[in-house]
């Protein structure tokens, strides 16, 4: 298995906080979601993979090193919150910058991706908009010629016709099998498009990572009565919900015994199903 | 290396420009009233800059992102020190060029006055910057402010010690050696204090989580 | 070459984009040899994951109407058509086979079951 990062085993606490036995790894060529509710640990590990946090157990590997070098870092792409450029900069200065930052920056690609973007060459950064910015932090990440994009929340604040050209460069990034990319966000829809992976992290633990068309066979929505809950194998159940009228359960589909109509859960019944344990 | 000098030269650009202006103004003024105070300033503002790089990098948070740019962690330190030691230059090629004018080509009242700059730039920088290393721009703030006066009261010894020790060398008419002996010496000084400074900032930046 | 698929149906898209696939080859819309377009492209064209394009083609590939090589790409298989055409009719003979049963088993005639079956082809 040619996996481009591996986490084993990672832990990391803070104070009242802190992600535990994290395994997460990705093979070249594909595209991993990652979700969680806010706080559930994404930017932590995400922090963690990338060698900005220090772990406290665990081994983190980036193309097969644990430790990184300086040519490493030029085949990773990054979008973490956050801006890091002072803000009377503008595009013109970024490009000054990051020419002599990355070797392998290709100033043609990212002229057009602005040009495309509408990003203006003369603005200040303290003047762009919640959705300049993010589209400023892709356009970075992407023109070094990464290997390995890490996306943290990049599409947060773009609007749909955006975000569709974001997950369109996603996808042509993959078309090459060496690249993948990790990309961590709450627009499940999105993740739904293009990933084909999806890691579910909650209280600082992983709950599964799975094949995104396993995930639709494996799980169902099952819909039945108020009272008919109970007559359902404990085991089968992750979560369920009840109205005043019916009940939705997320169910493992294989497990359930007898006949009611279930539907294909979609990520984000996931995530909100599993936030509603079953007791 | 070079990406973080490009990216503290146009993060103060502007700072620059206008500081360059006042100096001159300043500059004038030391000429005038032929008073070397105003001179200093200059080596004050300038050395002051790249504290104030290390504002905006703290407020764009850029050492945390630096992380994974392909850039040294110690390049971060090293930048600030080279940096440094072009401000420093600057304020010295104003200075001498004020004190020309000020002591009408005398060599050395000049010399004195250049090396006046390079002590407040350089101790100025070689205090600061571990300090802000260490505890970030905010809260060495109150470092700043006393360093500030200080300034103003080194400046004075300076000029003070050197004043005295003028009119000693002239009654002793050993004047040009002792005077060079305690220009070499003022120099050693600082070129020693600055590495010092520079080694114990790449050691608290090593251990440091940005 | 058409390939639509819906994310609403119960069939998984993987098979979707199979039995369309296998359809085509049938038709003799796709002939021998003619390159498909890449796991990769297909997958970035229909807004799908990889693992479900490399699915449908690898099943393609177990069922004789693809090749996959390593390298080159993924062209329409050329000696086994003919079997597959076998195949199928086994499984056709197989099901009718069934239908049959039932038919016995609740006194359907022969003729009824010749009317059904022009409807349904004609339904088609």
């Amino acid at each position: 298995m040619d996996n481009i990062f591996e986490m084993n085993n990672v832990c990391k606490s803070f104070k009242d906080f802190g992600i535990k036995n994290v395994n997460l790894s990705l093979e070249k060529g594909y595209i991993m979601g990652f979700i969680g509710a806010n706080g559930a640990g994404k930017s932590t590990t995400i922090n963690c993979l990338l060698g900005l946090l220090n772990i406290d157990s665990g081994t983190v590997k980036i193309f097969g090193k644990e430790k990184l070098e300086n040519s490493d870092k030029e085949k990773i792409g990054v979008v973490l919150d956050g801006c890091p450029y002072a803000e009377m900069l503008t595009i013109k200065d970024i490009k000054k910058i990051l020419k002599e930052v990355y070797k392998s920056w290709d100033m043609d690609k990212f002229e057009n991706l602005c040009k495309n973007f509408a990003i203006p060459e003369n603005k200040k950064i303290k003047e762009f908009s919640t959705g300049m910015k993010a589209k400023l932090n892709i356009a970075t990440a992407i023109c070094h010629t990464p290997q390995l994009l890490v996306l943290d929340e990049p599409t947060s604040g773009l609007d749909p016709v955006v975000r569709d050209e974001i997950l369109d460069i996603l996808l042509d990034f993959v078309q090459n099998e060496n690249n993948s990319v990790l990309i961590s966000s709450h627009i499940t829809s999105d993740l739904e498009k293009v990933c084909d992976y999806i890691a579910f992290i909650k209280d600082g633990e992983i709950v599964f990572v799975e094949n995104k068309d396993e995930i639709y066979e494996k799980y169902a929505i099952l819909h039945c009565k108020n009272d008919e809950i109970n007559t359902i194998d404990k085991s089968a159940i992750i979560g369920y919900k009840q109205n005043s009228f019916s009940t939705q359960a997320l169910v493992y589909a294989d497990k359930v015994n007898g006949e009611f109509l279930m539907d294909k859960p979609s990520i984000e019944d996931i995530m909100l199903f599993y936030t509603k344990e079953a007791k | 290396m070079k990406g973080l000098i490009v990216k503290d030269f146009l993060t103060v650009k502007n700072s620059l420009k206008s500081m360059f202006l006042l100096s001159i103004v300043f500059c004038f003024i030391a000429v005038v009233a032929e008073n070397e105070f105003f001179i200093s300033f200059s080596a004050i503002y300038f050395a002051m800059l790249s504290t104030t790089t290390m504002t905006w990098d703290e407020r764009s948070k850029f050492n945390h992102f630096a992380g994974i740019m392909p850039i040294k962690k110690s390049d971060i330190v090293t930048s600030k020190y080279i940096e440094g030691i072009f401000l420093c230059i600057i304020s010295v090629i104003l200075g001498g060029i004020t004190s020309f004018f000020m002591y009408d080509g005398a060599i050395q009242d000049i010399t004195q006055s250049i090396i006046n700059n390079v002590s407040i730039s350089i101790v100025y920088q070689s205090l600061m910057l571990p300090i802000i290393f260490k505890f970030g721009v905010e809260k060495s703030m109150i470092v700043l402010m006393i360093s500030y006066f200080s300034v103003f009261f080194i400046t004075g010894v300076i000029m003070f010690v050197t004043s005295k020790s003028n009119v000693e060398m002239t009654i002793s008419n050993f004047e040009n050696l002792n005077q060079t002996t305690f220009l070499i010496l003022n120099l050693l000084f600082l070129v020693v204090l600055y590495i010092v400074s520079m080694l114990i900032s790449l050691r608290i930046n090593k251990n440091k989580e940005w | 070459m058409d390939i639509i698929i819906s994310n609403q149906s119960q069939e998984p898209i993987y098979a979707q984009i199979e039995n369309q696939i296998k359809a085509l080859i049938m038709q003799n819309k796709l002939k021998e040899g003619q390159p498909l377009p890449s796991m990769r492209n297909l997958a970035k064209e229909l807004r799908i994951s990889i693992i479900t394009t490399k699915r449908a083609y690898e099943e393609l590939e177990r069922d004789g109407f693809i090749v996959i090589v390593a390298g080159k790409g993924c062209f329409v298989a050329s000696k086994n058509i003919q079997l597959v055409r076998e195949e199928n009719l086994k499984e056709i003979e197989n099901l009718l086979t069934k239908a049959v049963d039932i038919a016995n088993m609740c006194d359907i005639s022969y003729t009824e079951m010749q009317e059904i079956l022009s409807m349904l082809y004609e339904g088609k």
